[in-house]
């Protein structure tokens, strides 16, 4: 397990040879950012349709409970309600919505709106149409609702247990997924280590929060018989198999459509289920039906991150260098398996992270409870599994004595070994790692911030200084479902493009992506520009998804940072392709051998000759009218259209696959100060260095990681949901959830390292999500604080009252929380 | 309950509108689904967020906590009358040529708040303008961009004033 | 998100707002909303009629009288934020207008509609505690009455005006003499936020440097502004120091009973008033010596 095999290195190589490098790399003012500072982008609320109505949902304020009856004759009966639906009127217009799990959780039963029993506190009970936002609202407070408490389980370990409460009676067990890998020797290093470092860590819950909440105009036109669907979903196509047999209409019939779209943070993947019901209500109605959520109902029961909870022990040689690891999860995972565990089976993988661990055992439990359902969010799962892997590394330093740069930099997979294969059978596809260590520590004068913490800590003051490192992978394989469902015909990570020139030479883009804030159609167009050499004013990029327009595959969608290794590649593709028939043509007008053509500048000419040269316009105003002049045979037009798909293969019988196909690396150095009397932490110094590959543009991929930066110091020290014993959550508003403002987010120094992948055209990697690395080095800091007190976090999250009992605890003898 | 629906007239972005809305109206839904100033955005339900901030009479405020019979006779900008025929004003340009915006969502909130900031204090320190946007949540950009942003618009108004 | 419906008026004089308060059953006084339109948003409070006092003029005013500065009850947060009279004078205030919610809820939020709403964690309670302000209520018919700040804050969300009959009209803050300062304290998770635990301390300290008089306030450790009076005990002729301002916040907390919720435990607010005390005293004393600006 060092090296990837050469058959495969060359398996993943792609070839850019038609990229100029003259566009790529600049930092172009993103297309997007014009219409969006003048408040002209088009959300989903901003659609505004003819006779368009408005829905609204009860919810229920249990967390477990069975309906035993529902009263909605005074809603119906209000001037200006049009339809008021509950679980029974949906399971008569559709199947449950299907099961990506193994049985026996395959059997769980999920609709839109609650059947029989509600399962988690703010599952939707029933839904109104009115004429009106208010009126919707009115009438969902006459709606009277008996129900029947059960009691709620809340807590996944105690899920397990034999006569724990079950959320899904149908199962018969809360376990909706088991999975235990094995790589390497385990056995073998365990037994003959100097040292074992155990520990039990737990990842917080919390959610992505993104500004704009879910939200879909649903209109059906009866006329055409065609379904529209404006969503702000992250992964249109996914659901469409959903939508399609809910709706019973073929695809050609649904189109579905994103525009702009206020963050995602992966919480924007499972809202399929609004949009199935405003769907049905549209049909129903025959008239736009509009949803748009509230931040309560978004906090309370849109998505939450899968809660982990791990027993992590490293086999350990005394010199520092980790030779095995093992660790056993129990992930927390709400009330329906609507997108985990998809996310905890990835990361199976780099367990191992950035390092040169020879050995994994991987025991995972995915385990239903009655709170909001998981999904994949900011960190797409690798946040809790990253933050394991780098807490007993400082646990392992600790232990040892070493700082933890130094073992981190004892332990750091090599420049010479990459592409590296893990013992997961995960591919690592560039970087230089240990360099990356290296300039991240002078940049963040680290060894400088150690002598002063010695200084600082004779004078009483409590600071501390982390180290992290994080692996970053993007572009996922779809086959990673295989490891829990062997049986799901889901697998591998697909995108399109079309790149189209226009009779006046300008180019169209479309693509299959629905960013939300990424700067796709600014990337997109940098990459089209690079390879045509042609003005990135002169491209126009369409905004967001069409299925209707749209080239796609069913992985198309944004999610997973998928979008820079696997979209760009196929709009590379389509780029590259174009490029070669508009070299043809050029060829043939300019009577000049094909090989000699040169694409440059807005023309194409002969290299031999540059008196012979024609403008690119030109050229496509014959394509498109002057046919006759093209050669014989030649089809007319300049439209390419290109789906590129990554090598990527199922789990072989082992289960070790590649899950990913880029993996960006980034290291933070945090430097922390605790005031001693109110435990209030404060971040004193922020420094990032990111390894992304080739930088498309440098405004975009900052910003990135400014923004990981900020979830990351969020979720360490401001956001986290708390839930009491019966399911109730604690804090569902803007009020007690705390989304740090620009007063808590620290200034931050970011660094960049390019290490281009040889794995996409483009050698850009997928990047955005090392707020991964942001927690862990957070909570490093706070815990490198407390330290010298003997006090240890196992927490993803610290917050003041923590951290003082820590402190106060410490003075009294017992240090753990 | 009977609602007796109110007759209002607004001046939104230099030109008067007049509407017929209940008391319960909110501003932020006058604007948006009866005006059509989409530009104003709604992120919350409780006040926090700042998504939906204009400047009314010359002060920011949050649109989702002012009734819009509230409005009746007073002047609301929104971002939509921040550029001038067609010319982008200083703040818009700045926060494109720095980035400071991702999703755009908060965007239009940022600006409104900054735009009342500069309009009282043309100099901003790093931790006054920090300060002026704590009531403008963003999920995107960690601020980063933003603050720089604001500072140079402030820059280039104060200079261009100079000038 | 959308409140439930409401009658609604909006009149231009104060009388006409007492005679509408007296007269509608179920209305409530509308004020700078920040507190009361979000109640509604929710749903959590369903008025059935709202008198919106943002018209009325005459209730919008800083002046000053004897001494004294008198606001008006409809002035909004910014505008006493901004007074260089506050700042200067009464420097707690100043401070915890600066910390109160976000620029958006300044320019909206008035001082009257905080102080009739009698949060417990809200910022200006306890500092009107502890300069002693007093509150001049009206009632339709021309009646007043001053309420003195000590008497004003009853419980959670009540206060000592006559539910349906009388309206907080002005706030006014007494001169406290040479050799006077105050200080504000407040510990949230972030800065918008309602405090976990917050403190107003003011002072007058004699040339001799020994505490002539202090006021000691907590909030959001009880259901109103809880005066710390064992810490006022121990500051009472006594010069301060480190030790001194130890011992007067050990006393002044000692018999809090705060409560618990889900940003911090009874426990957490009972060390960090403490520490808060403690740091607000040696603040406001330093003031108060004129060593501190």
């Amino acid at each position: 397990m060092s090296k990837a095999p050469p058959e495969i290195i060359s398996l993943y190589t792609q070839d850019s040879s038609a990229l100029t490098l003259k566009w790529l790399g600049k930092p172009l003012k993103p297309k997007e950012d014009y219409r969006l500072v003048r408040g002209r982008g088009t959300f989903v609320d901003d659609v505004q349709l003819p006779r368009m109505t408005y829905m609204a949902f009860l919810r229920s304020p249990y967390s477990h409970a069975r309906i035993k009856r529902i009263d909605v004759s005074r809603a119906k009966s209000m001037p200006g309600v049009l339809l008021v639906w509950t679980g029974d009127d949906i399971k008569k217009r559709m199947r449950p919505l299907p099961q990506a799990t193994p049985p026996p959780a395959r059997n769980a039963i999920d609709y839109p709106l609650a059947v029989d029993k509600v399962r988690f506190q703010g599952e939707p009970v029933a839904m109104v149409v009115a004429e009106s936002r208010y009126i919707a609202e009115d009438a969902v407070n006459q709606i009277d609702v008996d129900y029947e408490p059960l009691p709620a389980v809340v807590d996944a370990e105690r899920a397990l247990e034999p006569g724990a409460p079950l959320v899904h009676e149908e199962v018969g067990t809360n376990l909706i997924a088991h999975v235990h890998y094995k790589w390497g020797d385990v056995d073998y290093y365990f037994q003959h280590a100097d040292l074992v470092v155990e520990a039990k860590f737990h990842y917080h819950r919390f959610t992505g929060a993104p500004l704009e909440t879910n939200a879909v105009v649903a209109d059906y036109d009866e006329r055409a018989d065609v379904m529209t669907i404006y969503c702000n979903n992250q992964a249109p196509m996914e659901w469409l198999p959903q939508l399609s047999a809910g709706l019973n209409m073929p695809y050609p019939k649904l189109r579905v459509v994103t525009r702009d779209i206020g963050g995602g943070f992966g919480t924007k993947l499972i809202n399929y289920v609004y949009m199935i019901l405003a769907a049905l209500a549209s049909k129903e109605l025959k008239r736009p039906v509009k949803y748009m959520e509230t931040r309560t109902e978004n906090l309370q029961a849109a998505a939450h991150n899968a809660e982990r909870t791990c027993t992590v022990s490293a086999a350990v040689r005394k010199d520092g260098t980790v030779l095995a690891l093992r660790m056993r999860c129990v992930d927390d995972d709400g009330a329906y398996s609507r997108h985990e565990p998809a996310g905890m089976t990835v990361w199976a993988q780099v367990s191992t992270g950035m390092y040169k661990i020879r050995a994994l055992e991987n025991d995972y439990y995915a385990v239903f409870t009655n709170k909001c359902p998981s999904t994949s969010i900011r960190g797409f799962s690798r946040a809790p599994h990253l933050f394991m892997i780098e807490r007993i590394m400082d646990r392992i330093a600790r232990k040892l004595g070493m700082d933890p740069a130094e073992i981190r930099m004892k332990n750091l997979v090599g420049p010479e070994e990459m592409p590296y294969m893990t013992p997961s059978g995960g591919i690592y596809d560039s970087g230089n790692w240990p360099e990356g260590l290296r300039r991240a520590l002078e940049a963040a004068d680290y060894w400088g911030w150690r002598k002063r913490q010695e200084e600082l800590r004779r004078q009483g003051r409590i600071i501390g200084v982390g180290v992290v490192v994080g692996s970053d992978s993007a572009g996922p394989n779809m086959a990673q479902v295989k490891m829990y469902n062997p049986g799901l015909p889901y697998t591998g990570g697909t995108e399109g493009a079309l790149v189209q020139m226009t009779p006046d030479g300008k180019v169209r883009v479309i693509l299959g992506s629905s960013p939300q804030g990424m700067g796709h159609e600014t990337t997109a167009a940098q990459v089209v520009a690079d390879v045509l050499d042609i003005s990135y004013d002169d491209i126009y990029v369409q905004t967001g998804f069409d299925s209707f327009s749209s080239v796609y595959t069913m992985h198309s969608g944004t999610y997973g940072s998928r979008f820079a290794p696997i979209g760009l590649s196929a709009v590379y593709l389509a780029a590259a392709r174009l490029k070669e028939k508009l070299a043809k043509m050029a060829a043939y007008l300019l009577k000049c051998p094909e090989g000699d053509v040169v694409i440059e500048n807005g023309a194409a000419r002969c290299a031999k000759d540059p008196q012979r040269s024609m403008e690119l316009r030109r050229i496509a105003r014959i394509a498109y009218g002057n046919v006759n002049e093209l050669p014989p045979g030649m089809e007319p037009g300049l439209y390419s259209l290109a789906i590129f798909r990554p090598p990527f293969q199922n789990p072989d019988e082992n289960r070790r696959a590649n899950l990913a196909l880029t993996y960006s690396y980034n290291v933070h150095v945090v430097v922390v100060e605790i005031d001693p009397e109110t435990g209030m932490p404060k971040i004193l110094s922020y420094t990032a260095l990111e390894d992304s590959g080739r930088i498309v543009n440098p405004l975009i991929v900052d910003g990135q990681v400014h923004g990981a930066i900020a979830h990351g110091v969020a979720e360490a020290l401001y956001e986290k949901y708390h839930y009491d014993e019966d399911g109730n959550l604690l804090n569902p508003t803007f009020v007690d959830y705390l989304a740090p403002t620009a007063l808590e987010i620290p200034d931050m120094k970011v660094i960049h390292m390019e290490t281009p992948s040889p794995f996409t055209p483009t050698g850009a990697k997928g990047m955005g999500e090392g707020g991964g690395t942001a927690v862990q080095a957070v909570i490093s800091a706070v815990e490198d604080a407390l330290a010298p007190l003997g006090g240890e976090l196992g927490e993803s999250h610290a917050d003041p009252e923590t951290i003082l009992r820590i402190l106060k605890g410490a003075a009294r003898g017992k240090s753990e929380v | 309950m009977s609602q007796e629906l109110r007759h209002i007239r607004v001046k939104v972005n230099g030109q008067w509108y007049e509407a017929d809305v209940e008391p319960r109206m909110l501003l932020v839904d006058l604007l948006r689904d009866v005006l059509g100033f989409t530009g104003v955005h709604i992120g919350c339900d409780t006040g926090h967020c700042g998504a939906c901030t204009v400047i009314m009479d010359g002060r920011s405020v949050k649109s989702c906590m002012v009734l819009a019979v509230q409005a009746d006779g007073s002047e609301i900008m929104t971002v939509e009358g921040m550029e001038k025929d067609g010319q982008l004003h200083p703040l818009q340009e700045a926060f494109w040529e720095n980035h400071a915006l991702q999703c755009g969502y908060c965007t239009p909130g940022q600006l409104m708040s900054a735009y009342f900031l500069l309009s009282r204090n043309p100099n901003p320190s790093e931790e006054e303008i920090r300060k002026a946007i704590e009531g403008n949540l963003c999920r995107c950009t960690g601020y980063v961009n933003i603050v720089k942003a604001i500072k140079a618009a402030a820059l280039k108004m104060s200079s261009s004033k100079a000038g | 998100m959308r409140p439930a419906p409401f009658e609604y008026y909006a009149p231009t004089s104060l009388e006409e707002a007492l005679r509408l308060l007296s007269e509608k059953e179920g209305a409530k006084l509308l004020a700078g909303g920040q507190s009361l339109l979000a109640l509604m948003k929710l749903r959590l409070l369903a008025p059935t009629a709202l008198i919106d006092l943002n018209r009325i003029r005459e209730l919008r005013y800083i002046k000053e009288e004897d001494g004294w500065l008198l606001i008006g009850a409809m002035t909004i947060y910014d505008e006493l934020e901004q007074s260089p009279l506050i700042r200067e004078r009464y420097p707690a205030l100043h401070e915890a207008l600066y910390r109160l919610g976000d620029q958006q809820v300044r320019n909206r939020g008035t001082i009257g509609g905080s102080l009739a709403h009698a949060d417990p964690s809200a910022n200006l309670p306890p500092v009107m505690v502890a300069l002693k302000a007093q509150m001049v209520a009206a009632r339709a018919g021309g009646g007043r009455r001053v309420i003195q700040a000590d008497e004003f804050f009853v419980d959670a969300f009540t206060t000592a005006l006559e539910p349906d009959k009388e309206a907080l009209v002005e706030v006014r803050l007494p001169p406290w003499p040479r050799g006077s300062g105050g200080a504000y304290m407040k510990l949230s998770k972030r800065e918008i936020d309602f405090s976990i635990v917050e403190v107003a301390v003011q002072m007058t300290v004699g040339d001799d440097g020994g505490v002539k008089e202090a006021r000691v306030v907590l909030g959001s450790v009880a259901p109103k502004p809880y005066r710390a009076v064992g810490a006022e005990e121990v500051l009472a002729g006594a010069k301060v120091d480190e030790g001194l301002a130890a011992r007067a916040a050990e006393a002044g907390t000692r018999d809090l009973e705060p409560p618990s919720d889900v940003q911090a435990s009874s426990w957490y607010r009972k060390e960090v008033s403490r520490v808060l005390v403690k740091r607000a005293i040696l603040k406001a004393y330093a003031r108060a010596r004129g060593m501190e600006q």
